[in-house]
């Protein structure tokens, strides 16, 4: 470059020929035009001079060039201008100059073109103005000076690697190796083969070297197999300090203390120990002993002795006592001592002694012997020259065998109690420490490992020496050594070289004969490994890359794991913060949303969940004004049309009220709306708390500004409770009330903690709770047959009254009625769905009290049923009103047993909801007219009612127990007893039967002849209300009664039977009564029920069709058994042909018998009954069959039993 | 040495991992800022109806408080987004170092095969020994744990050998796993440490833990099947 410029620059622009013009930018030698985009194309421009294509970039910036510069410019330039101008219609302001690229300066190349562009520059910020005319002046005195000297940090000393080293032989010739050479040489240019020249013979030599160190560090490698308990051979203690470590010699494996050997400060690389430094190929002899191996000195006179030997000798010492060398004081061994006789080794003459320091002992040994045989020596430890052992005198203690000290002679756990430096016991150490050399200088360095005890085997092997120190390097190995040499003759000469290297080695004691490699034979190793470690360096660096990504992803990842449970933190957080705000907003709502969820939660057969398909059953609306159902309430509750949970409810109990109606009792539907009633009812009294505890507020339907007070639901103690339940403590409440009152109480109780006070008042609370109910469902009842039968009512506001006179009569003799376990087991309870606060409990099936007694009704009402009727039997002879008053509580039962009902063989049969529910239409339909007749109807009540009792007959006795006072009877030891008492108590009743009477009188006037005689009972009615009230207080609280008779509950099982089956027998005999040839499940004692059909015992004897359907004839036998039973007992009895696989008989009264196939709720339950898979199985069968009979006698074929399994 | 083409092309692959890991951040950032904006209005609209509740009729009510369903809706969308696309990121980087490691495997594998085939046969014999000897020194020093500290010095003259094993040793998968302990790093399992040994996946996707240690489930084996975390199992049962 700068060689250009300056041409440039001297000649000046006058000069035209050689200078050329200063071109402003670059000549592109540009890609060949093919190679070109057509966008590129388009912003070039192409110019070809001189038959050379050049391209100019339209973009370019060009300079102009006045005429003046064009003036001093030569010619030739002047005519690639005017070539140029051509250009011009690019931009008519500038001047394109066009370099001419002309032939002699090409050689310059880029140097020119850059010094071109520079001037070029210069040039277009002088325009007009005159080119600078270059100043220069000559310096006289201009001495280059030297570059000043460089910091030494940019000077690297950069040693030569392995590889290097390798590539140059690094032997030199010495005079014996030309000599060997000349030699050689000689031999072969007489058999006409050429001489090996120098260098050649330098590199193998080399090679050689470097194979035998190769070769000795593998081979030191194998043999310094590690020594795990190596121990020290002087102290013959394996005790090792970091101030004190064991050495080991790199050739011979030697291993001392450092202070043991003198070694006060551990050598960076290796270390040899001094027999192997200064001896290496030959072994030496201790002068003071027989034995060879262990640790050497030299002595003062060039002569080897054991370090342990110089030690224990008295007369012996070192002459430096850091370095421990070298041993001086031989020559003042006493020769008394050389010529005592070990009696170890029985040598005589051999080296010096040392005597037993047992007095009187006399017995001689050399220290290595000693040592070998485990004698007991011990130095003392107290070290005052800093050395141990560098004092001679006293420190020492060795004795013979017979004088060790018991305990630590040869034995390896007593020496390792004692103190110190003890040496004996070490037997086995220094035997392996130590062989017996001369006369049998036997090789018995390193290897100490595995070699025994050398044997005293005669003759000098020399051979294990050198090969030890040069080793012998295999032939192939050799082979590839030579194969870079080119020597004729190769094999011999390698050979005669081989043995002439083998023999200089041995001649120098082993000694490599290349000083780097034996001096730096760690080093070189080193560099030697650095040989593949350069590769590897390389690899390493590359892997260590990599892992490093490696770990950068790691970290990314963990990164994005962060983030990924952050995120779904976040959209954890977003949830709850949306229900928070929920909360916050609509608290009510959410209350609400809950509390109807629960609801539809209970619903589990979603009766109620969506509204009527009025297209199922069109004539709903009808009965049903205002239709309810959870799916219509939600969307009220969404369109905030709740404010309060009342709100709710009230629609809840629409929702109810209508199931209620329109359904008739014996139907699921019923029932679970019962169910539904009471559960819902606990669901619903829990939010009502809730939402006054929360402090809603029912106008926005949010909290409260101020927290309210909680009230004091969960303060009540018992005594609120005990007292609550003493029925006059509530008289100033109306029964909607008392209840309420009563379930908070319940619902209060039961959350509390469990206790004995707590379970009783819950089962006190519930009966006053069912009673209530009872009361209340009967007063509704009352309500809607007033309307119902649309009388007018006169004197309308009495009623309440008079009901809640009966309400309380009835309320006394229902809480007996439940207080007298006599009469009602257990199980009563279980029918009886009380409002349990934990409404999961509540049993969504009957339990099977219910069942087994029969007709779908009404767990609730049962009781009333059961009453009524009992009262109806009570007071058949006397009063037939009683009668009606219970009838027209029952007024659906009536109804079913009236004999204008539909027949109940055709009733039962509908199953499903479409079809009990036109069944009920139907009876409803009746009803109206019915109750017409009723209103003058007592003959047909009566006829009823002598038609219902008449099978409950031996009941009496039993139902009188119901009105039972307070005595204390005795639990009935056996029947006839029971009975006796009963008859006992009826006598008591019948004293205050007047007054019961009257009242029932009254009463069932009041019902049936509402119309007539309204008027005239009405004194009698508040007459009787007070009354009622006394007898109320005469009553003792009904809770201590049946607290106070527990075993009253223990009633003979075959008189509960007999109850249950007169109760069952009598409801269903209102249900229906049971023809031959109707299909029953009957129940006989030790079976499930049991699919059946009753069969005329009086049926012809040569059969019959029943519908084309055969009839089985009942064997004559079964026929006498019947009518023997019959006789006995009073009851009437069915005979019944079940639809098990043999066809049994049996004989079963009324009570055991239910209809089959009027419900199929009824029958799946009967399904159900059975507990053990087989039974049901049979069951299951037996029913098919049944189903199969009742499809062939009907001729309908469609019905599929399956549908129930 | 030569990298092998496998790793160049990963190389290649990996390279605009940067890129999508930044795409998808700010995406996740963007959406981040939505869900903020909706949640400021939604507590403007909150605001607005605690003041108007009373003036309100049950149908303007029903209409505010669907403005701020609408809003938390939304948001949730925004959140699932961010989860999802937190996720697709896992994956991404996840796959990546599932293939490194692949790859590294291999590499190592390979670059074994060349020192032991380049090496001296003498170098690999005295290799081999020199390892089992680095062995037998180790397991030594320990059995010589009792003499106190003299594990390296004692033996500061054998210890000079093992040099090619010690080479070859910084060069063991391992050193991937000797990674710093991240104080961040994410805890798993029913005993809140971090990942390790084998690891186990809870197969509700909702589960809040996801992941735990075999040991702290009892388990040995992967189980068949789906496998519940207790805390999961007992949510399933309860439904």
């Amino acid at each position: 470059m700068g060689r250009g410029r300056g041409r440039g620059r001297g000649r000046g622009r006058g000069s035209a020929g050689a200078s050329r013009p200063p071109s402003p930018y670059q000549l592109q030698l540009s890609p060949s035009r093919e190679t070109l985009t057509y966008a590129q194309a388009q912003k070039i421009v192409e110019v070809d001079l001189e038959g050379r294509i050049h391209r100019i970039n339209i973009s370019d910036l060009l300079p102009i060039i006045t005429d003046d510069e064009m003036t001093a410019q030569d010619i030739v330039e002047c005519n690639s201008n005017k070539e140029n101008s051509e250009e011009k219609c690019q931009s008519k302001t500038r001047v394109c100059r066009k370099v001419v690229h002309n032939n002699k300066n090409k050689k310059s190349g880029k140097n020119q073109q850059r010094s071109h562009q520079q001037a070029g520059n210069t040039n277009s910020s002088q325009h007009q103005s005159s080119l600078p005319e270059p100043k220069f002046r000559l310096l006289k005195s201009v001495s280059l000076s030297d570059a000043p000297p460089l910091q030494s940090a940019y000077y690297r000393y950069i040693e030569q690697t392995g590889e290097e080293q390798d590539n140059v032989a690094e032997y030199d010739l010495d005079e014996e190796d030309l000599a060997w050479l000349e030699m050689v040489n000689q031999k072969r240019v007489r058999d006409g083969v050429a001489s090996v020249p120098p260098d050649t013979f330098e590199l193998l030599i080399d090679r050689l070297e470097r194979e035998s160190i190769l070769e000795s560090r593998s081979q030191a490698l194998a043999q310094c197999s590690v020594d795990e308990d190596a121990f020290c051979c002087v102290c013959l203690d394996d005790e090792c300090l970091n101030s004190n470590v064991i050495l080991f010699c790199d050739i011979c494996n030697l291993a001392v203390h450092q202070e043991c050997y003198g070694v006060p400060y551990v050598p960076e690389g290796q270390w040899l120990c001094r027999c192997c430094l200064q001896s290496p190929s030959r072994p030496v002899d201790c002068v003071l002993c027989p034995n060879r191996g262990g640790a050497f000195k030299q002595t003062s006179d060039g002569r080897w002795a054991h370090v342990v030997c110089a030690i224990w000798i008295p007369e012996v010492c070192f002459a430096n006592t850091v370095f421990l060398e070298p041993v001086e004081g031989i020559k003042n061994i006493p020769p008394a001592r050389w010529k005592l006789t070990c009696y170890l080794c029985k040598q005589k003459g051999r080296g010096a002694s040392i005597q037993c320091h047992k007095a009187n002992c006399y017995r001689a040994f050399h220290v290595t012997c000693a040592q070998k045989a485990g004698l007991f020596m011990k130095i003392d430890p107290v070290r005052e020259t800093g050395v141990n052992g560098t004092t001679f005198s006293v420190k020492k203690t060795a004795f013979c065998e017979h004088h060790s000290p018991v305990g630590a002679r040869r034995d390896g756990s007593g020496d390792e109690s004692v103190e110190g430096r003890l040496v004996g016991g070490r037997g086995n150490r220094g035997q392996r420490s130590y062989t017996q050399s001369p006369p049998s200088p036997q090789n018995k360095k390193g290897t100490k490992g595995q070699k025994k005890k050398g044997t005293k085997a005669g003759g000098t092997r020399r051979s294990n020496v050198p090969l030890l120190l040069v080793p012998q390097i295999p032939s192939h190995r050799l082979n590839k050594i030579c194969t870079g040499v080119n020597v004729q003759r190769k094999n011999q000469f390698m050979q005669r070289l081989h043995n002439y290297w083998l023999l200089k080695r041995q001649s120098r004691n082993g000694m490599p004969l290349i000083r780097r490699l034996h001096s730096h034979m760690q080093a070189h190793k080193a560099t030697e490994q650095k040989e593949p470690d350069e590769k590897l360096s390389a690899a390493r660096e590359e892997l260590r890359y990599w892992q490093k990504l490696r770990q950068d992803l790691e970290r990314a990842r963990l990164l994005i794991e962060l983030i990924r449970k952050r995120e779904r933190l976040k959209r954890e957080q977003m949830k709850i913060q949306h229900a928070a705000l929920e909360l916050k907003l609509t608290p009510a709502l959410v209350l609400l949303r809950a509390t109807l969820d629960q609801l539809q939660e209970k619903d589990t057969s979603k009766i109620f969940s969506q509204p009527v398909n009025l297209s199922e059953v069109p004539d709903y609306l009808e009965f049903v004004s205002q239709p309810m159902d959870l799916a219509t309430m939600r969307t009220k509750l969404e369109a905030h049309s709740y404010a309060t949970i009342s709100d709710l409810e009230k629609d809840f109990e629409l929702m109810i009220t209508n199931c209620l109606k329109y359904n008739s009792k014996d139907t699921m539907f019923h029932k679970t709306a019962l169910q539904m009633k009471d559960i819902g009812g606990a669901i619903l009294r829990q939010a009502q708390r809730q939402f006054q505890s929360n402090g809603l507020d029912s106008s926005t339907g949010m909290h409260l500004p101020e927290e309210t007070n909680k009230p004091g639901f969960y303060k009540c103690t018992w005594d609120d409770v005990d007292s609550l339940l003493e029925p006059e403590n509530r008289l100033h409440l109306t029964t909607e009330e008392q209840l309420k009152v009563l379930l908070d109480k319940l619902d209060m109780v039961t959350s509390m903690k469990t206790s004995g006070g707590r379970t009783k008042r819950i089962r006190l609370l519930r009966r006053e709770i069912n009673s209530l109910r009872q009361k209340m469902s009967q007063q509704h009842m009352f309500n809607g047959n007033d309307k119902k039968e649309e009388v007018d009512e006169e004197k309308e506001e009495e009623l309440p009254v008079k009901d809640r006179g009966r309400r309380k009569r009835k309320d006394r003799t229902e809480d007996k009625d439940i207080s007298n376990p006599d009469d009602t087991p257990p199980v009563l309870e279980l029918t009886c769905p009380v409002s349990s606060p934990l409404p999961g409990d509540a049993p969504l099936e009957p339990p099977d009290l219910s069942i087994v007694s029969g007709g779908r009704r009404s767990p609730g009402r049962s009781y009333k049923r059961q009453r009524s009727s009992r009262s109806g039997s009570k007071s058949q002879g006397e009063d037939e009103a009683e009668v009606a008053e219970t009838r027209s509580s029952q007024q659906e039962a009536v109804h079913e047993a009236t004999p204008l009902g539909t027949p109940p063989s055709q009733a039962m049969v509908g199953v499903g909801r479409r079809t009990s529910v036109l069944f009920k239409k139907a009876k409803n339909g009746v009803r109206l007219a019915k109750n017409k007749v009723q209103q003058n109807g007592d003959e047909s009540e009566g006829k009823m009612n002598g038609l219902d009792s008449s099978p409950a007959c031996p009941e009496l006795l039993s139902l009188t127990n119901v009105t039972l006072p307070p005595t204390p009877s005795p639990t009935p030891p056996s029947p006839p007893h029971h009975l006796r008492s009963r008859g006992h108590s009826l006598d008591k009743e019948a004293e205050k039967s007047p007054i019961l009477n009257k009242e029932g009188l009254t009463n069932g006037k009041h019902c049936s002849i509402e119309d007539e005689e309204e008027d005239d009972d009405d004194d009698e009615e508040e007459e009787e209300e007070e009354e009622d009230d006394d007898e109320e207080e005469d009553y003792s609280p009904p809770p201590k009664r049946s607290r106070g008779k527990p075993a009253l509950a223990k009633v003979p099982e075959i008189e509960n039977g007999e109850i249950s089956g007169g109760q069952s027998s009598l409801s269903s005999g209102n249900d229906s009564e049971l023809t031959p040839l109707d299909l029953v499940w009957a129940k006989s004692r030790g079976y499930p029920s049991y699919p059946a059909m009753i069969v005329d015992p009086d049926m012809p004897q040569e059969g019959l069709l029943h519908n084309g359907i055969p009839i089985p004839v009942p064997p004559v036998e079964v026929l006498k058994l019947g009518e023997g039973r019959e006789t006995e007992g009073e009851e009437r009895l069915f005979l019944v042909l079940f639809f098990d696989a043999k066809r049994t008989w049996q004989w079963l009264p009324r009570n055991k018998l239910v209809p089959l196939g009027a419900d199929d709720t009824l029958d799946k339950l009967r399904l159900m009954e059975g507990k053990k898979p087989s039974v049901r199985k049979s069951v299951h069968t037996a029913y098919n069959r049944a189903i199969k009979h009742l499809n062939n006698v009907r001729g309908n074929i469609d019905f599929t039993p399956s549908n129930f399994i | 040495m030569a990298t092998a083409i496998y790793l160049e092309h990963y190389l290649d692959s990996i390279e605009n991992l940067p890129c999508e890991l930044q795409r998808n951040f700010t995406l996740m950032r963007d959406l981040d800022n939505r869900t903020e904006e909706q949640k400021a209005e939604i507590d403007k609209l909150a605001e607005e109806y605690i003041l108007n509740v009373k003036n309100l009729v049950s149908e303007q009510r029903v209409e505010h408080l669907q403005k701020i369903q609408n809003a938390y809706s939304k948001c949730k969308e925004f959140s699932d987004d961010k989860v999802q696309l937190a996720m697709q990121t896992y994956e991404m980087v996840d796959k990546h170092i599932r293939r490194l490691d692949a790859d590294l495997a291999r590499f190592e594998n390979e670059l074994k095969e060349k020192l032991e085939v380049s090496g001296y046969e003498s170098t690999e014999g005295r290799g081999l020994k020199r390892e089992s000897k680095g062995l037998r020194e180790k397991r030594g020093s320990r059995g010589r744990g009792r003499k106190g500290s003299d594990e390296d010095s004692p033996k500061k003259k054998k210890m000079k050998s093992p040099d090619l094993s010690d080479a070859l040793l910084p060069m063991q998968p391992s050193d991937v796993l000797d990674m710093p302990v991240d104080p961040n790093e994410p805890t798993y399992c029913l005993c809140h440490q971090v990942s390790y040994g084998e690891m186990i996946g809870c197969d509700n996707p909702d589960c809040p833990i996801e992941w735990f240690h075999f040991a702290c489930v009892d388990l040995t084996t992967k189980p068949k099947g789906k496998w519940f975390c207790p805390r999961c199992t007992q949510d399933r049962k309860k439904k």
